[in-house]
């Protein structure tokens, strides 16, 4: 396997002239990045396991491939550990599925970000965090790695912000937008699992998210909570309910959870239940208003979120305390792709 | 694709997406000569229909136009 590095290289010292060189030519997010030096992007290329002209996947919407040179580049500048590799490979390897539309989600003038979620062993072995705090920062593989594919998306598909990237008002997650299931303290099987990948697999699912809408309850009962999730759900401004398509995501915390299990929610009931209970009358929804150009799905009179109960995807991570669920609407014309990482 | 099959075609482009389509069109090898540029997006999405005759009636000559590659 050879490991000559065929990209461009810039000869610059000054740290501060590396991020002034970088950020000039449109290649970060507007924070600084680590400089990709030849020794660190050879280990992330020994981290791939991959040639550097092997190509990934095709990113649209400039169609380029993300070779796995190119692939090394961006997580270096990302903050990326070699041993985040494989769960990267596996991501772009997600958002270039055709379902994802991941054209449109980077076109589009919707906030949606593609959401990196990662289930099975990888996690212990990254120390991602599942746990409290889990979609916010102060972890480095979460960070870095859904800043690398940000990265990936943007400088290898070419999703400029503002030119080609038509985001009205873009949206946090759009800087890197990555987390793993609790899996340890989650009461039924982990998504993995009921996307068909065997218990130790180790698997990353994007899914192509608007944003966090937190539901705080704090009352004794998990169905109380499931009532309230799903009152946040019924949103009428939103794109699952324009065509009732795409996989919008629960996060419950453990504790909310473990309190349904105990009075016998299965994760297929608890689905059910936000289905029927995220419905609104048709009567109540005037499409020509509010999305003229979308057709909504009806079933027996309402308004439904997605076409199927399983089609709202439900996930543990968070603090044990059961508090905060966290609901996540999709784009609507996507699909949640899951690939098996590569470890 | 069609304009490589042969087939005269046109892009039509909303001006707040310009920059969008040309990256596109660009990225597939197609020809921006074929491109024509229509109002902002929310009157030719949402419009009504009246509003939207207009606008075609005003862009029958540029799309003509760029058909014949002129």
């Amino acid at each position: 396997m050879t490991t000559a590095i065929a990209s461009r290289a810039f000869e610059l010292v000054d740290p501060d002239a590396v991020f002034d060189f970088y950020y000039g030519q449109g290649w970060t997010d507007g924070l600084p990045i680590v400089p990709p030096t030849e020794d660190k992007i050879l280990a992330m290329l020994a981290a791939l396991r991959r040639a550097p002209d092997e190509i990934i996947a095709i990113v649209a919407p400039r169609m380029a491939p993300a070779t796995a040179e190119k692939v090394a580049i961006n997580m270096v500048m990302a903050g990326c550990l070699p041993a985040y590799a494989p769960v990267v490979a596996a991501g772009v390897a997600a958002v270039c599925a055709p379902t994802f539309n991941l054209h449109g989600i980077q076109t589009t003038t919707n906030p949606v970000a593609p959401l990196l979620l990662v289930n099975g062993p990888i996690r212990s072995g990254v120390e991602l965090n599942c746990g409290r705090n889990a979609l916010g920062p102060g972890r480095r593989s979460n960070a870095a790695i859904g800043r690398a594919m940000r990265f990936i998306l943007q400088n290898i598909g070419g999703g400029t912000p503002g030119e080609v990237d038509k985001s009205t008002l873009g949206m946090p997650g759009k800087y890197t937008f990555c987390f793993g299931e609790d899996e340890e303290n989650n009461p039924w099987t982990p998504l993995h699992v009921d996307r068909g990948f065997a218990v130790g697999d180790s698997v990353a699912t994007v899914i192509g998210a608007q944003g966090t809408h937190n539901v705080c309850h704090l009352g004794p009962h998990g169905r109380g909570a499931l009532d309230l999730v799903a009152d946040a759900m019924a949103t009428k401004g939103n794109n699952n309910v324009f065509i009732g398509a795409g996989n919008p995501l629960v996060v419950l915390p453990s504790g909310h959870a473990q309190r349904l299990a105990a009075e016998g929610f299965s994760k297929r009931d608890v689905q059910a239940y936000l289905w029927e209970h995220s419905g609104m009358p048709e009567a109540s929804y005037d499409a020509a208003e509010i999305a003229p150009m979308f057709t909504p799905c009806v079933h027996a009179g309402m308004v439904r979120v997605t076409r199927r109960p399983e089609d709202i995807l439900v996930v543990v991570a968070g603090g044990p305390e059961p508090y905060h669920i966290t609901y996540l609407p999709s784009f609507g014309e996507t699909e949640a792709i899951s690939c098996r990482i590569d470890v | 694709m069609l304009s490589k099959r042969g087939i005269p075609a046109v892009v039509l482009v909303t001006e707040r997406f310009v920059s969008l389509a040309t990256e596109v069109l660009k990225s597939r090898g197609v020809d921006l000569g074929c491109m024509v540029t229509l109002p902002k997006t929310e009157l030719t999405e949402y419009g009504d229909e009246s509003v939207m005759l207009g606008i075609a009636e005003a862009s029958v000559a540029s799309i003509l136009k760029a058909l014949r590659g002129e």
